[in-house]
């Protein structure tokens, strides 16, 4: 079995999980703490909008923005927990343009980086495979001038 | 002559002046003008030596300070050719005293023949006889006398194969009937007999018989009996003609010694009887030829082996012999013989061969060995076999035939002849060589030639002006000419040369070299053998041969894998042939744990070579998986990113 196909399934299987723990808490938060549920929604909307119409394997974009996403909504979050009464005055400390710009702006980066590190890594990948290829030539055309091996049999 | 080169003198002594011929002096033999060194004003005579035609050794060897009335041989050895065309032998003799006595022919009174010709002549053959040789040119141009009344001296008999040059007057019919090649030393009654004819032409002071050619002078002589066949013609008194008629008489043993010739008076009174022969009174007609008697029926029988092989299995010859002749006992005895050999099937081809010569032995026992027409003594089978080789043709199947099927042997015990044919020295390298020949080997009959000649040159293709004797001799030659050597050195020519005059060891090797088909065995065969006989007849360094020797081994050299390894090789046989020795060259190539190593490194090499080419295609194909590979990875490492930044948020807001 190929190193990809494991990867894959790994993919699909903390897809699944996240996807699970995501409905978890959101329903847990939702039936608990609706004033906050609404706007945390908000701020995590491009996450899972993207989780929704990710077709990479295991949702990998997706679970990047979700991450950084979380990363940057976790204090506002924390302090709409203690400060905040009511589903009024969580979206007013929640909801505000400068947070949600803040952690969409992290959604977008988290995008970003899925799709530069590939590029970065494919360039990386070919400078290294080049210089083995070089490597390679130069140890056959000396093993050939050395040995013979490109004379004609016989 | 004088600014000689020390290297150009015979025995370090002897300059032979190429340019300055003595047609005279040699008696037949080229002859040319030699300075002695070591007495300036003492000349001597150089006779050249034909390279077709063996000098002889065994008076060379025996002979080596002057005899008086006797070209003495003193030395002999090589020098510049005439003509500057290369390099000659020579015998260096005393000088003759004057002309030849065939300059000026004149009628010798009786007191002049004995007290000029014949005394001092068998003082001469005296001294030769207890020496164990003979002389065997005695002829008038080979006589010499420096002025009337001074005694004769006999010219010189060592350049030239025995009686070679002898015209058939001066040799007894059984001599004068063999190949003139053929005649081999003989004994000194042929000196005798030679010795009385001269008596006889310089009492008579012309050639009788003059008008006859060769075969009616025999046959004249088996008719009549020499004596009485030159007497006819001559006038003499009655004591030469006594002395004469013994010194003629037919039966060798019949002749008196030399010894007995220094008293005339003693050698005149003895008289050796012999049995009158019996003679037909009616002829037997062998085609155009009427035989009286058993002597010209043995001389017709080999001058017509077609007839006389018809008559012969037809009974006519025993007819006659019984009939005619009269002699019921030799009637029978070629009976049996006839017999005998239409009755063996192992003689093949051979038969009407061996049924004449043991016929003719049977008929006259003095008789030389006669096969397919051709007349010889079995001692003369060297310079035979040398003519053989020169001419090439018949005579040479002649001698291969002889030697390869033993007829001398043959011809010797079944004659039970005294040991004439001991001749033959069968030494261990004549036997071997023979054994060769017998066993069908290439260039047997060339190797036969060099035993049983070990003076005269080798007759390779490339040695037409230079006189290779010896193995140092070719080595020098190979080492001069190398820079024109042909691929292959070892031809046939040089093979037989070398096995014939190099020891046992040496022989082996050549034939094993024969052998050899491959290009590469023969090769390594053929710089073996040169290596060793450089190692042993000329360790000097020869660095021409040695470069040469490095292009032959190039290919050995290329059938090494390893290309630096290949170069250098050859740069270091390149140095190592500067220094001239082939056993260092071939030290180098002749490495077994080196050629080893080099098959492993190839095949290791090989093996590597494979690996990367396989890896290399695989690199060509492999952008597709590395790009899937990056994007995996890209997203894994953007979500590995958030995730620690998730973390990090997470422990500050638990941890403030």
């Amino acid at each position: 079995m190929s190193a990809g196909g494991i990867g894959g399934r790994l993919g699909h299987a903390t897809g699944a999980l996240i996807v699970l723990l995501l409905g978890v808490i959101g329903g847990g938060l939702i039936a608990l703490a609706p004033d906050i549920a609404v706007p945390s929604g908000i701020l995590l909307a491009p996450g899972l909008v993207a989780f929704l119409f990710d077709s990479s394997s295991g949702r990998a974009i997706a679970r990047a923005m979700l991450l950084f996403q979380a990363a940057a909504a976790l204090r506002p979050l924390q302090e709409a927990w203690f400060r905040c009464e009511g589903l009024r005055a969580c979206m007013d400390i929640l909801a505000q343009p400068r947070q949600i710009l803040t952690v969409w702006t992290m959604a977008a980066l988290a995008w970003l980086l899925t799709q530069i590190l590939p590029i970065g890594l494919k360039l990386l990948s070919d400078y290294r495979i080049r210089m083995r290829r070089i490597a390679l030539e130069a140890r056959r055309e000396k093993l050939a001038t050395e040995w013979g091996l490109d004379e004609a049999p016989g | 002559m004088a600014d000689e080169p020390a290297n150009t003198l015979i025995a370090g002594r002897f300059a032979v002046d190429a340019s300055h011929p003595l047609p005279e002096a040699g008696g037949g033999v080229p002859a040319f003008l030699a300075a002695d060194r070591q007495s300036v004003a003492v000349k001597r005579v150089a006779l050249a030596v034909s390279r077709d035609a063996p000098p002889r050794i065994k008076p060379l060897l025996a002979l080596t300070e002057p005899i008086d009335n006797l070209m003495t041989p003193l030395a002999h050895g090589m020098a510049p050719a005439p003509g500057s065309r290369g390099e000659g032998y020579y015998v260096i003799c005393t000088s003759p005293p004057g002309p030849p006595l065939s300059e000026t022919l004149t009628a010798w009174p009786e007191s002049a023949l004995l007290d000029l010709v014949l005394r001092p002549v068998a003082r001469v053959l005296d001294g030769l006889q207890r020496s164990g040789l003979t002389h065997r040119a005695i002829r008038l141009n080979n006589v010499f006398q420096a002025a009337v009344g001074q005694p004769v001296t006999l010219g010189a008999a060592w350049a030239a194969p025995p009686a070679m040059h002898q015209p058939a007057l001066f040799e007894s019919p059984y001599q004068a009937m063999c190949h003139p090649t053929g005649r081999g030393d003989g004994s000194i009654a042929e000196d005798v007999y030679s010795l009385g004819v001269l008596l006889v032409v310089l009492s008579a002071g012309r050639i009788p018989l003059a008008n006859l050619d060769e075969t009616a002078l025999i046959r004249w002589k088996l008719d009549l009996g020499s004596f009485t066949a030159l007497a006819r013609e001559s006038s003499m008194s009655g004591f030469i003609a006594d002395l004469a008629r013994g010194m003629l008489a037919d039966d060798p043993e019949h002749r008196p010694p030399p010894s007995l010739l220094l008293d005339p008076a003693n050698a005149r009174a003895r008289r050796v009887a012999a049995r009158p022969a019996r003679r037909s009174q009616r002829p037997l007609m062998l085609g155009d030829q009427a035989v009286y008697d058993a002597r010209t029926l043995g001389y017709a029988l080999l001058k017509d082996e077609k007839r006389a092989v018809q008559a012969l299995r037809a009974g006519t010859v025993t007819h006659w012999l019984r009939r005619g002749m009269g002699d019921a006992g030799l009637a029978a005895a070629v009976e049996e013989v006839v017999r005998n050999q239409l009755t063996d099937p192992e003689l093949g081809l051979r038969t009407d061969a061996i049924l004449l010569m043991h016929a003719i032995s049977t008929i006259n026992p003095r008789m030389p060995l006669c096969w397919r027409g051709v007349a010889l003594w079995p001692d003369g089978v060297a310079a035979l076999v040398a003519e053989a080789t020169a001419t090439q043709g018949p005579l040479a199947a002649l001698a291969e035939e002889l030697l390869v099927n033993d007829i001398v042997q043959d011809w010797t015990l079944s004659e039970h002849r005294a040991s004439r044919a001991e001749v033959v020295a069968m030494s261990f390298e004549v036997s071997s060589a023979l054994q060769y020949l017998q066993s069908g080997g290439v260039g047997a009959l060339l190797r036969i030639f060099y035993t049983l000649n070990p003076l005269l040159p080798c007759r390779g293709a490339r040695m037409a002006t230079a006189w290779v004797v010896t193995l140092t001799d070719l080595m020098r030659f190979l080492e001069q000419t190398a820079e024109a050597a042909p691929a292959r050195l070892v031809d046939v020519e040089l093979s037989a040369f070398i096995a014939a005059r190099a020891d046992r060891r040496t022989e082996m090797q050549v034939n094993a070299l024969l052998t050899k088909t491959g290009s590469a065995a023969f090769r390594d065969r053929e710089l073996a053998l040169l290596k060793d006989l450089q190692g042993r007849y000329f360790p000097h360094p020869m660095p021409g041969l040695a470069k040469w020797a490095v292009t032959r081994l190039q290919p050995a050299v290329e059938q090494w894998r390893n290309r630096p390894r290949r170069a250098a090789m050859m740069a270091q046989l390149e140095a190592l042939a500067r220094e001239g020795y082939l056993g260092r060259l071939l030290a180098v190539v002749d490495d077994p744990a080196g050629r080893a190593a080099d098959r492993l490194g190839a095949e290791q090499a090989t093996m590597e070579h494979a690996a990367i080419d396989a890896e290399l295609a695989a690199i060509a194909v492999s952008d597709t998986p590395r790009l899937a590979e990056a994007e995996h990875l890209g997203q894994a490492l953007a979500g590995a990113i958030g995730l620690v930044a998730l973390i990090m948020a997470a422990l500050r807001v638990l941890m403030p």
